[in-house]
């Protein structure tokens, strides 16, 4: 009896869910929705299946980086990298209800309880939560093998409380960075660089991992354990992209969705060539990287651009994204997957070239005339700067000094999972490190010892 | 009775067993091992930096045998695990004092 009635009410919402779709593909919405650009409704359209499908599709973003992220890091602490990730999403959706929320539709909204019934409110909570979550998971690979989770959690809920808000109202939310002509459609700045810039502010306060530098300052590479994972990563986010950017203007679903392949094949391939050019191999987890940063600056422009402009920008991102690895490693800035490149380079990047590069719709960039639109987009990246780096480095190191950020040395020695999460990744296996595999600069080699930045403490 | 005791590369496992198969021998104890020898290690690039792995992955082989068959196992060895290049590997000959078979309580010449 309780079966039927439940197979019943399933029927009904198959019907409901049916007719919501066939409404969303009639011409009478879709004219409508065309007709109000995205750069001025802080919004997707609120009715039917349109908006729900590529929202949901954001959530392959954040078990495509959690992958990634544990791929590029230590068998010893896999299971604590992706736990991060998954979990921190769980947080920023909690905070968001809370108060981002809020805090983005200009101070009413708290846990949801103004206009509880508006399908418009909550269409933009569920799509802005999603994108919220992309955000809050990509410190966690730049900051993995040495972040406390009790840091983390406290972490993640500012970042969604504060953070990723209020960025989020001063453009999305019509506030002052929108009304001076900012434009970011999908969230280059607003989700990207927000996560990025957390991630090096993050960086800079934990500083490298123990054996990553030797005391006169040679680089060691720490390798990636499971480089498919990684790349089985990235396959999920080009897919949650292609929802990441077209949520927010599902009209021209397919010229974006074009736009966003494009660009992350560019990124890639121009990645991969630029360490095949230096390197002779094309080192797959910086064609991850490469490929990831064409995606992210595509994310701003992304209902803006044609489909050439996409591979322009794609192929600057990827290459910055080369180059930012590079020059972190050299600053002493422990990156293990380029987040920081990836998403606070890449995203700065793709800020700016709206303005560089916009052509249809309202947003004209400088090339085709519209100097006030890169005025506007160097306002905002500069903004992304101080508030994203630079509050969230005060915010970091403040609770610092309450909740270490930076789990014992001997925890990260041992590997986070067990002490942190309870958990070991891979039971049936011996975990051979690198120290026993010997990894090492290859100059002076097989060193009788070799001597660690800890060590001087 | 002498051990051997032969380090080889990996892929050169498969051939060396059948050599020794083909030779008589009747059981071997194989090991996953690293280390270095004059081939050093070896240097590759990960994420544009530069590193060597100072100790490769090779395999060793164990057997235990008769003493007059010593000379001929090392010579099966040699040709099946040479490649001429460095990095080929050793082999190493060592005595052993007893041997006894769990099962039946055998020793010496009977138990190998």
């Amino acid at each position: 009896m309780r079966l039927t009635s439940y197979a019943c009410r399933n029927e009904a919402f198959g019907m409901i869910a049916l007719a919501a779709a066939l409404t969303s593909l009639l011409p009478g919405p879709l004219a409508c929705a065309a007709d109000s650009s995205p750069a001025s409704t802080p919004m997707p359209s609120a009715s039917g299946l349109l908006p729900f499908v590529p929202t949901a599709l954001i959530w392959l973003m954040p078990a495509g980086l959690a992958m990634l992220a544990a791929g590029l890091t230590r068998a010893k602490n896999a299971s604590h990298t992706a736990f991060m990730t998954f979990f921190g999403c769980a947080i920023a959706i909690i905070g968001f209800w809370i108060g981002g929320f809020a805090v983005v539709h200009g101070g009413s909204g708290f846990f949801l309880n103004r206009l509880a019934a508006s399908p418009s409110d909550m269409a933009s909570f569920f799509w802005q939560a999603s994108t919220l979550c992309v955000a809050a998971s990509i410190p966690v690979g730049a900051l993995a093998e040495r972040w406390s989770l009790r840091n983390f959690y406290v972490s993640v809920l500012f970042f969604s409380l504060i953070t990723f808000p209020f960025f989020a109202w001063w453009t999305w939310g019509g506030g002052w960075l929108s009304r001076l002509g900012f434009v970011d459609s999908a969230g280059s700045g607003v989700v990207h660089a927000t996560g990025g810039l957390l991630a090096l502010a993050g960086a800079l306060i934990l500083g490298p991992r123990i054996g990553r530098y030797t005391r006169d300052g040679n680089l060691i590479p720490i390798p990636a354990h499971n480089v498919p994972l990684s790349l089985l990563g990235s396959f999920l986010l080009v897919v949650g992209w292609l929802g990441f950017n077209v949520a927010r203007a599902p009209e021209s679903a397919a010229s974006i969705a074009v736009v966003t392949i494009l660009a992350a094949a560019g990124g890639g391939i121009a990645a991969a060539t630029f360490m095949i050019m230096t390197t002779r191999k094309p080192d797959p987890t910086i064609t991850i990287n490469g490929l990831l940063a064409g995606l992210v600056a595509s994310s701003a422009g992304a209902p803006f651009i044609s489909p050439t402009a996409a591979v322009i920008i794609s192929v600057v991102a990827g290459l910055l994204a080369c180059l930012a690895v590079q020059f972190l490693d050299k600053r002493r800035v422990d990156d293990p997957v380029g987040a920081i490149s990836v998403h606070g380079v890449g995203g700065l990047w793709g800020v700016l070239a709206v303005g560089i590069f916009a052509s249809q719709g309202s947003v004209t960039g400088c090339l085709h005339g519209g100097w006030s639109q890169l005025g506007a987009q160097l306002l905002g990246a500069a903004v992304l700067l101080v508030w994203a780096g630079g509050v969230s480095w005060i915010f970091l190191k403040t609770l610092d000094w309450f909740i270490p950020m930076r789990v014992p040395p001997e925890v990260e020695l041992e590997g986070l999972d067990i002490p942190e999460t309870g958990l070991i990744s891979y039971p049936d296996f011996q975990i051979i490190s690198s120290h026993t595999t010997g990894f090492s600069t290859p100059m002076p080699r097989l060193s009788s010892r070799r001597e660690y930045d800890h060590e001087k403490n | 009775m002498k051990k051997i005791e032969a380090i080889i590369k990996p892929f050169k496992l498969p051939e060396v067993k059948e050599a020794l198969a083909d030779f008589g021998i009747v059981g071997m104890t194989v090991t996953e091992v690293k280390g270095f020898g004059r081939q050093k290690g070896q240097t590759d690039i990960y994420r544009g930096s530069e590193y060597s792995v100072d100790f490769l992955p090779k395999v060793k082989i164990e057997i235990v045998l008769q003493e007059d068959k010593v000379e001929d196992a090392v010579d099966a060895i040699i040709e099946a695990a040479k490649t001429g290049k460095i990095g080929d590997g050793k082999i190493f000959v060592l005595p052993v004092e007893e041997a006894v078979r769990i099962r039946t309580g055998e020793t010496a010449d009977a138990a190998v």
